[in-house]
């Protein structure tokens, strides 16, 4: 079998099967799940369309988006799904521990309406991103191939990183199941959030290697901060794992420390002023039943 | 009798907290081969300013695997695939990371590192490992 052909397709697959595991095992929670499942399929669906018009214009079959068009279109991408991920979350923060009660008044559905569209938005970006490099890379392999069993041997290695990839989902949707849902609401709060810090900082990346490139900032910005590559470097296989998953970097340098605490500073601003409003909330509602007493 | 376990855990953290401090301490002055003579720029004018330096991917192979710089200055790489194979120039350390057709090219500029060692490699082809290095006074 193509070792790598499985590496490649297990390892791009395994972001996108993070996100949509998480949003696919917390909808099935909801009482409206199987609507919930349809907007996470049809965000799938439009994922892969993204992905292989991303993959044309990577393989310069077509120059919709010239370069400098390009290198915004992939910060919005970054951007954007890691912006949708903290909105997910903050959903999932409002509606996880009153779920029945919510469901029973009918109070969020008006706020549901937007949050599919999001699901769909996030889910699509996810599959779009990862998937466009892996396309290009099917592709520009499969073209390699000469012979009956080598286009199968193809075949099945895709399959097998595929199915590799997937074990995350399925551990996911078992977790959900066997551990309890208040830990699990917790768990992967904290995985996803990890997930945004670290798309957000790939995001800023982009804007100083290609955006700030012209200009020479202040030296401090780009100090390494500290090096940890001797103990876990992120060219290996577990530390770029980590570092596309959790935000993990081996040499940081003071811009992405600055991003970072930006990040984490602009969730728990949004995170305080949630739990505010809900509590006011909560107090007009109470204020309304002791009146209608 | 129950609490036991969990003392030894907490016994644990401050030698983790050392070896983790230490680990961050030698990792923060790498000896880099400051004796390596710099490594040539492109010699194109319209690749001259910043210097540019010529990495070709092919299949797997990086060529070359070792580029010395000097340290603290912005400096470009231009990236060719040119082997039969989709490849992808990746690097954390540098923050990068660019798909690669067969036959494509791309020019990535790098700001200025601090002087040490930074790997590069293709992540459609991982076999090989190829390093930066940022001299000083170059």
């Amino acid at each position: 079998m193509l070792g790598q052909v499985i590496f490649v397709v297990a390892r791009e697959s395994i972001e996108a099967l993070l996100i949509i595991g998480i949003l696919y095992a917390w909808l099935g929670r909801r009482p409206d799940a199987a609507q919930g499942r349809r907007w996470i399929f049809g965000g799938v669906v439009a994922g892969l369309g993204l992905a292989t018009l991303l993959a044309l214009t990577l393989m310069g079959v077509t120059t919709f988006l010239g370069g400098t068009a390009r290198t915004w279109f992939e910060i919005g991408m970054l951007a954007a799904a890691a912006a949708l991920i903290v909105q997910m979350v903050m959903w999932m923060r409002a509606h996880g521990r009153t779920l029945r009660r919510d469901m029973e008044n009918d109070l969020s559905e008006h706020a549901d309406a937007a949050n599919w569209w999001g699901v769909f938005l996030l889910t699509a970006i996810a599959v779009g991103r990862e998937g466009a490099e892996t396309v290009m890379f099917l592709y520009g392999t499969f073209l390699q191939l000469d012979s009956f069993g080598s286009y199968l041997n193809f075949l099945v290695s895709g399959l097998v990183g595929f199915a590799l990839a997937m074990v995350l989902f399925v551990a996911l949707q078992m977790g959900s199941r066997f551990i309890s849902w208040k830990w699990f609401f917790r768990v992967t709060e904290v995985m996803l959030l990890l997930l945004a810090a670290s798309l957000f900082l790939t995001a800023t990346d982009k804007v100083l290697n290609k955006v700030l490139s012209a200009w020479d900032l202040p030296g401090w910005i780009y100090a390494t901060v500290w090096d940890t590559s001797a103990l876990l470097s992120d060219s290996s296989g577990l530390g770029s794992l980590l570092s596309a998953l959790f935000g993990y970097r081996s040499q940081p340098i003071v811009w992405n420390l600055l991003m970072f605490v930006l990040f984490w500073a602009v969730v728990w601003a949004l995170f305080r002023w949630q739990k505010h409003s809900q509590n006011r909330r909560v107090e007009l509602a109470r204020g309304l039943a002791t009146k209608g007493h | 009798m129950i609490r036991r376990p969990r003392c030894k855990g907490i016994r644990h953290l401050p030698s983790l907290a050392a070896a983790v401090a230490l680990a961050i301490g030698l990792g923060g002055t790498p000896a880099p081969a400051q004796d390596a003579a710099l490594t040539a720029p492109m010699d194109d004018p319209a690749y001259a300013d910043p210097p540019t330096y010529l990495l070709e991917l092919n299949d797997g192979e990086l060529l070359p695997p070792e580029i010395v710089v000097p340290a603290k200055t912005r400096f470009r790489m231009l990236v060719r695939n040119t082997g039969t194979k989709p490849a992808e120039f990746e690097s954390n350390q540098l923050r990068q990371e660019e798909v690669l057709f067969m036959g494509a090219e791309v020019v990535v500029t790098i700001t200025p590192l601090d002087p040490g060692t930074y790997d590069y490699f293709d992540e459609f082809d991982m076999r090989i490992m190829g390093r930066i290095v940022a001299k000083e006074g170059g």
